[in-house]
């Protein structure tokens, strides 16, 4: 790891990846300040590190962060063009830019529960998710792709909605 | 049937009542957004892809038994004001003239199925007076049969449409409604402004960002996620009767408190609509408004009521252009629509104690 310790400047030994509302920071650290902020403590999350972590480091982390998911994997659709047009692209743009959405939905609508008639037709499940009958079964193996591949941006999106649909 | 002028000279059932109360609600509809799942939305898709999905939809409605013998229009291949006797008819929205690619109509005119309007499928049923529980049997049934287990559709947030606002249930139910007096008593504006607090939408004659000509009004519901579509039914039937209510109170106040003048207005309209040599668009349905309350007032035999909402659809400059070929000059047209309306008017006479 060639990174510095974003605290004394030392060679870093530890790399925290965080991602909140589809930011994704990164921190680096050397063995002492990993240390000093609570890394080693068994009683410690992982990802609590952060909020020990002064002000004027946050802005320097934000430099770091990723830009939030803008757009849609399946058609290429962004948010960009949503806010110009007032519409989405295609319907995996809705799970593609979940968070956005359902936060648009929120101010939107009655609220998120969908209350209407159930399809006649049963294979709505298998062609929304992937050929799985469950949807939490359907997300959660999701996220552990994402997590195993790396992907965390979209790890935490899956997250999301998960805790949104399932607590 | 292949043209416009063909379809829309069977009037069909359009005027028929399925409803109770067809005084003040005119009509009532209920329209359903569906889309294909694994295809771009309309607005997004390339030509290409619109016509894929145009042909997908289409095959699915050859197959829909409640549109046997029905006609299907592209609209690309229409004249203008074609387009426009189609809107004026209900069967197609302003959106889908602009850049949709089919419509598809049941020969009653009961039912239509737009292709590539905002949404892939915008299902329409449509009837005279109050009856939107009996119209949501209808469009179910031709839901489910349009149903391949392709529509777009999320346990979480039901079906999925282009625009947020219609997610959910994809489904408006309005009825229009002729309101008068409270326009008369200058009640309309705080009406609508109640009606918006509780989710319920108040729009033009002819859907959003129209004018209310002749004071019609179309009320409909604003949220299609977090209710059921019994829900959404029940919620527009009670604030339309609610309205009917608050309607009937001030056509009463009005022919009491100010009986010369609206008499007035109603036999002045009368001798305008017997003997102009010329009317407009607008001005006429104005005229025929306070028709439709004399004759629901028993000052016009009640009889005539259908004549005077058939001509409410007739005298627009889609429906003329459509039936004759000098009508597309605006002062032809309303040479032309003065003549209808004298004529039909020549044999109705008003009765006033």
């Amino acid at each position: 790891m060639n990174c510095k310790c974003h605290f004394c400047g030392k060679p870093a030994a530890v790399h925290v990846t965080q991602v909140i509302n589809d930011s994704m920071q990164n921190v680096y650290l050397c063995s002492n300040c990993a240390q000093k902020h609570g890394m080693f403590d068994p009683d410690s999350s992982h990802l609590s590190i952060l909020k020990n972590i002064s002000g004027a480091l946050v802005s320097k982390m934000q430099a770091f962060s990723f830009s939030p998911i803008l757009s849609c994997s399946k058609c290429g659709f962004s948010l960009a063009d949503y806010k110009e047009t007032g519409l989405v692209g295609c319907s995996a743009c809705y799970l593609e830019m979940y968070d956005f959405m359902i936060k648009t939905i929120e101010n939107l609508q009655k609220s998120t529960e969908y209350l209407g008639k159930v399809p006649s037709n049963m294979n709505y499940k298998s062609l929304n998710h992937n050929g799985k009958a469950d949807l939490r079964e359907s997300l959660e193996e999701a996220l552990r792709v994402a997590i195993d591949e790396e992907r965390y941006e979209d790890a935490a999106r899956i997250r999301d909605r998960l805790r949104a649909s399932f607590g | 049937m292949k043209s416009v002028k063909q379809f829309l000279l069977n009037s069909g059932e359009f005027f028929g009542d399925i409803g109770q109360q067809k005084d003040i609600v005119l009509s009532s509809r209920i329209r359903l957004a569906r889309n294909l799942a694994n295809h771009k939305f309309p607005n997004w898709a390339n030509d290409a892809e619109r016509d894929n999905i145009a042909e997908v939809a289409k095959s699915k409605l050859n197959g829909l038994k409640q549109l046997n013998g029905g006609v299907f229009f592209k609209i690309s291949s229409l004249k203008d004001y074609e387009k426009l006797a189609l809107c004026e008819h209900y069967m197609i929205s302003k959106d889908l003239s602009l850049s949709g690619s089919w419509v598809a109509c049941s020969v009653d005119q009961a039912l239509s199925v737009m292709i590539n309007e905002e949404d892939h499928l915008r299902i329409q049923v449509l009837r005279g007076g109050m009856g939107l529980k009996a119209l949501w049997k209808i469009i179910g049934t031709i839901d489910d049969d349009l149903d391949g287990g392709d529509f777009a559709f999320d346990e979480k947030i039901g079906y999925l449409t282009a625009c947020p606002t219609n997610i959910g249930t994809g489904m408006r139910a309005s009825v229009m409604m002729h309101l008068p007096g409270l326009v008369i008593n200058k009640q309309i504006q705080y009406t609508i402004d109640a009606l918006n607090k509780v989710g319920v939408t108040v729009r033009g004659t002819l859907g959003e960002g129209t004018e209310a000509f002749g004071n019609i009004f179309q009320v409909s519901n604003q949220h299609t996620l977090g209710l059921s579509e019994q829900d959404i039914i029940v919620k527009i039937e009670h604030v339309a009767k609610t309205v009917m209510e608050h309607e009937e109170v001030a056509r009463d106040q009005i022919f009491k408190s100010s009986k010369a003048f609206i008499l007035d207005k109603i036999c002045r309209a009368h001798g305008i609509l017997r003997s102009c040599y010329r009317v407009g668009g607008a001005e006429s349905f104005e005229l025929l408004s306070l028709m439709r309350l004399a004759s629901e007032r028993g000052i016009l035999p009640i009889s005539y009521r259908n004549g005077i909402d058939r001509y409410m659809l007739e005298i627009q400059k889609g429906h003329l252009m459509v039936f004759s070929d000098d009508a597309a000059i605006s002062e032809v047209r309303d040479v032309m629509r003065a003549k209808i309306l004298r004529k039909f008017f020549s044999d109705i006479d008003i009765s006033i104690d």
